[in-house]
């Protein structure tokens, strides 16, 4: 079915079994198995409704945010079962961007940056919050255009700036492993390739899961692809590989838009 | 209903096959161009064979493009991007056997009457037909996705090979005349083998200077030859 499910060298997240159902008997993810490479990007797409989101949150348990979840199996971030960390510790760990840029509407760019460590209670000295947002920033490329303006609202940015902000405000606490739920659906070409240069420079510190609709950002921008279908991972390799000679003839229908 | 990417590769892909049929046909008059003793007969062939290679440079042209358009409008992927790059490489072998059709066609030409060539365009004919066959075969594997009779082909390339290699030394050793005399004609048939190697050498180097400009400037030179107006249209 795949080659790269537990071929990775150096997984820094596996996934074991995991299957994932909303209602009883009806399951959004069946029975994933998966290593995902370190320091890569790694594209998970499907057609509407095949559990490539829930696949995504079920890394930070944002899933469990649905009321009657129920989840079995196991995912592994550096061999520990993320069920015995902390919520607040796996967040830290594994950090996550949406589809619609969202930065808090009441908080500056400054305090957008750092967010995660005010709502979480850490406290930091002056000097550490300033290094934090101007690193945060600058890693997103953002830095010299709202230097000037930390302490305006964050809102007041164009949607591109804006995405790369929650980014920002994603990688401040030092994740291992970046989420991104269609990332760059709601802006534009311009910022759409801002934000995918922004993720192949990123993966040399970071881990990133990408979910997309969009096929060819995904064969643009990504080293591993995985395809879903109706809940199943029917494909999981590189890209490349992938993009010409898929091996399931679900994924090369989806790829060729024969169905999906 | 078919999406546009799936009208623009059928239309590839039927023009590919008239282009494919027109080879074809070149190959068939080629032979009976060789068996062929009408006067007429002959006239009206060279006639036909020289419209055909138009067609078939028109072909290389229409169906570069249209991979373009459909590499830039569709990105295509999977099988789709295999089948249109095969298409892709497919055309310019097509363009160079219809070159050599025409290569051929000249030369029966003006070497028809001789007695050289009646002694030996019988086991010409036969490397001929076994040429023809394999490009016959090699295309229908494409069309019916049949990968056996491309196996075939690609194993019969060894087999023409070494007719290349034998037949006119062997014609050429055969045939009754002195030791000087024949010595001198395997001389002159590796002396042309080497001028006409130079030649397709030249050949390549012109296609990557066309490829050259089309990649500067977009401007599409093949068949049409670096003259003043195409010249004008790159500076």
């Amino acid at each position: 079915m795949t080659d790269l499910i537990t071929h990775n060298d150096k997984p820094v997240l596996k996934v074991r079994d995991l299957s994932i159902a909303y209602e009883q008997g009806k399951y959004a993810v069946k029975t994933v198995t998966a290593d995902i490479e370190s320091k890569a990007i790694t594209a998970i797409m499907g057609p509407s409704g095949c559990g490539k989101s829930t696949l995504l949150r079920a890394f930070n348990k944002m899933h469990e945010l649905y009321p009657n979840i129920s989840t079995k199996g196991t995912i592994f971030l550096n061999d520990t079962d993320i069920n015995n960390m902390s919520t607040i510790e796996l967040r830290r760990k594994i950090g996550m961007v949406f589809q619609r840029p969202n930065p808090f509407p009441t908080m500056s760019i400054y305090e957008n940056v750092i967010a995660g460590y005010k709502l979480n209670g850490i406290r930091l000295k002056r000097d550490e919050r300033d290094s934090i947002v101007e690193k945060a920033l600058k890693d997103v490329t953002l830095w010299d255009e709202v230097k000037d303006s930390l302490f305006k609202k964050g809102t007041f940015l164009s949607g591109g700036q804006q995405q790369r902000l929650c980014i920002a405000r994603a990688i401040a606490f030092d994740p291992e492993v970046l989420l991104l739920d269609e990332p760059t659906s709601a802006l534009d070409p311009v910022s759409t390739s801002r934000i995918e240069d922004l993720l192949v420079d990123l993966k040399e510190s970071y881990t990133i899961l990408l979910v997309t609709h969009n096929m060819s950002q995904a064969a643009r921008i990504s080293d591993n692809s995985m395809f879903m279908y109706l809940g199943e991972l029917v494909e999981y390799g590189k890209t490349d590989i992938m993009f010409t000679n898929p091996k399931d003839p679900r994924t090369e229908g989806y790829l060729t838009g024969k169905f999906g | 209903m078919s999406t546009k990417k799936e009208q623009s590769i059928q239309e590839i892909m039927s023009n590919f096959q008239e282009m494919a049929d027109l080879v074809l046909a070149q190959l068939n008059l080629i032979e009976k161009l060789m068996t062929g003793e009408d006067g007429n007969e002959i006239k009206d062939l060279i006639i036909k064979i020289n419209q055909n290679e138009k067609k078939i440079d028109q072909y290389e042209i229409i169906v570069s493009d249209k991979f373009i358009n459909a590499i830039v409008l569709y990105q295509p992927v999977a099988s789709d991007i295999r089948k249109l790059v095969a298409v892709y490489r497919m055309i310019l072998n097509l363009e160079r056997i219809g070159d050599l059709v025409m290569n051929i066609s000249h030369t029966i030409e003006i070497l028809r009457d001789s007695a050289e060539y009646k002694a030996m365009s019988g086991v010409i004919l036969n490397m001929l037909m076994s040429g023809r066959m394999m490009v016959e075969k090699s295309l229908l594997s494409f069309v019916n996705s049949d990968p056996d009779y491309a196996i075939w082909t690609i194993k019969n390339d060894t087999i023409v090979d070494e007719m290349n290699q034998k037949l006119l030394r062997n014609s050429i050793s055969k045939a009754r005349m002195s030791a000087k005399t024949r010595e001198m004609l395997l001389s002159y048939a590796d002396l042309k083998n080497i001028i006409t190697n130079i030649e397709r050498i030249a050949d390549h180097a012109t296609n990557i200077a066309e490829a050259t400009i089309y990649s500067l400037q977009g401007t599409d030179l093949r068949h049409s030859g670096a003259d003043e107006e195409s010249q004008k249209s790159v500076q």
